[in-house]
């Protein structure tokens, strides 16, 4: 037996189960492919309690924050949020994560599942004599997302404070069907939507039923990762690690070489001063192969990379997958990728693999 | 008799053969049709393609007749009896949907022109047994 969320009891009655990262996970309630355009077109419920969440503590925890990760997150107003990477001194990934500030001396940080413990140990070996304690709160709390072009109709009439005017990684405090939560606008899909975490797991039920009677569908992990690979976003294990710098993962925009000091900054430098060799990359099927992990993927009978994730996009009704590419090759160019012996017909595509104007939080006609 | 057996949420049709793969034959007919259990639509969920062989095709008990492939998975389909390939179900090609569908009917696979012993395939108790011993 797995690990599990404080909403396990709904799950196991209503969604098929798998193991992840140690948690036994809702894949699918009613399906994947339904769950995703339910996310695309109107609001999907996620539990992901199971993620990481980490509260960083103390006079010095900004300061700290930024030593630990490549991003800048001393300069964060409160209730401001951070896409950011801990890279070890190679400038290899050790995980990205998401940093809010809650207030002048403390920060929530919610990282990868899979990556919780090693985290914590990482963050507390180079601690040294900092003003700063960092404490997992992941076992007595809970995260929901609510995603899609709906979530914030959805989830509005359940707080007690207007939602509307949250800027994307922005957040507030406030009562989510009657609970105190932290309310950021944050997700993992590619859609606008919010990401909810509570202190108190006993509430979890209770939040959960609220934001599904206000009209979100419950959605699985098998949605999640179909979501989160049609946005372009990497996933901690797959397609990014401690094998790869942010340089190649294409996550640079989350590294501030122009801090005095971080983990892993001498190293980047040189890389950012010499170049990638392979970066990694989106490639769209033309016919009807799917690409999964490991796949190989060739370019003018050279083979060129592998497959990090790829799956069927139910929104671009293609097979999708990124990977490592050897050059810098530009979007439109054929590829292969050997499915099972068949050479399947790929193209280079930029991320999201979707049309932004008619999906995304970028899109122009809200749903 | 009836025409179903069910066990749990997954029905097992009467008058056909099975195999301990999950694939079900008629062999009331000739050619005979092949296709996957409701048991197997079900576990392989959500299918989005399904690559089929060639009309033709020669294919033994045993090895890879079609390959199913869901969001999250891929599956092969094992021929259960040795036998010629006569027709494919070419609906398959806009709409594998039809196999989770419909896996007893329009939902099918191919037609098998069966060649030699089928003396191990199931009869519908029996693999309802087997399915049984799964939940």
């Amino acid at each position: 037996m797995g690990r599990r969320t404080p909403l396990y009891s709904y799950h196991s009655e209503h969604a098929h189960l798998d193991s992840f990262a140690g948690f036994d996970m809702p894949i699918w309630y009613d399906g994947i492919m339904q769950e995703v355009m339910a996310v695309r077109e109107d609001a999907g419920l996620f539990d992901i309690s199971h993620m990481g969440r980490a509260i960083f503590r103390g006079a010095d925890s900004g300061k700290y924050l930024d030593i630990l990760t490549t991003n800048e997150i001393s300069s964060l107003e409160p209730l401001q949020a951070k896409y950011t990477l801990m890279c070890d001194e190679r400038g290899g990934i050790l995980d990205d994560m998401i940093v809010c500030r809650l207030g002048e001396d403390s920060f929530m940080v919610v990282w990868n599942a899979a990556n919780s413990e090693k985290n914590f140990r990482w963050a507390g070996v180079h601690k040294w004599e900092w003003d700063v304690e960092v404490e997992l709160l992941t076992e007595r709390s809970f995260m929901l997302a609510v995603q899609g072009p709906s979530a914030q109709r959805v989830l509005q009439p359940l707080c007690d404070a207007e939602i509307g005017g949250i800027k994307r990684f922005r957040g507030v405090n406030c009562r989510v069907s009657g609970t105190e939560c932290l309310v950021t606008r944050t997700g993992y899909t590619g859609e606008d939507g919010f990401e909810i975490i509570s202190n108190d797991a006993g509430k979890a039920e209770k939040v959960w039923a609220g934001i599904l009677s206000a009209g979100a569908v419950p959605a699985g992990l098998g949605a999640r990762d179909v979501l989160r690979l049609e946005a372009g976003l990497p996933l901690y294990g797959h397609d990014i690690n401690e094998e790869h710098n942010p340089f190649e993962a294409r996550l640079e925009f989350a590294v501030r070489l122009e801090k005095p000091e971080f983990i892993g900054k001498d190293a980047l430098v040189g890389i950012a001063r010499g170049g990638v060799e392979f970066k990694r990359t989106g490639i769209r099927m033309a016919d009807r192969g799917i690409p999964r992990e490991g796949f190989k993927i060739s370019s003018g009978g050279k083979e060129i990379g592998r497959v990090t994730s790829g799956t069927y996009s139910p929104t671009v009704k293609a097979g999708i997958a990124m990977g490592y590419l050897k050059g810098a090759l530009p979007c439109g160019t054929e590829a292969s990728v050997d499915i099972r012996g068949r050479e399947g017909r790929g193209i280079i595509s930029d991320t999201p693999f979707y049309d932004e104007t008619k999906f995304g939080f970028k899109r122009r006609v809200p749903a | 008799m009836p025409e179903s057996i069910v066990v749990g949420s997954s029905v097992i049709k009467t008058g056909l053969c099975y195999a301990k793969t999950h694939e079900w034959i008629n062999l009331d007919e000739s050619p005979s049709t092949v296709g996957i259990s409701d048991y197997a639509q079900k576990t392989l969920h959500d299918l989005v393609y399904a690559e089929l062989p060639k009309v033709g095709q020669l294919i033994k008990m045993g090895t890879t007749l079609c390959t199913l492939e869901s969001i999250k998975a891929v599956a092969e389909v094992y021929a259960p009896v040795d036998g010629v390939v006569k027709e494919i179900n070419t609906d398959l090609s806009d709409r594998p949907e039809l196999i989770n569908k419909d896996p007893y009917g329009a939902g099918w696979l191919v037609k098998l022109e069966v060649k030699g012993e089928n003396s191990l395939l199931l009869k519908p108790e029996q693999y309802a047994e087997i399915v049984k011993n799964l939940k």
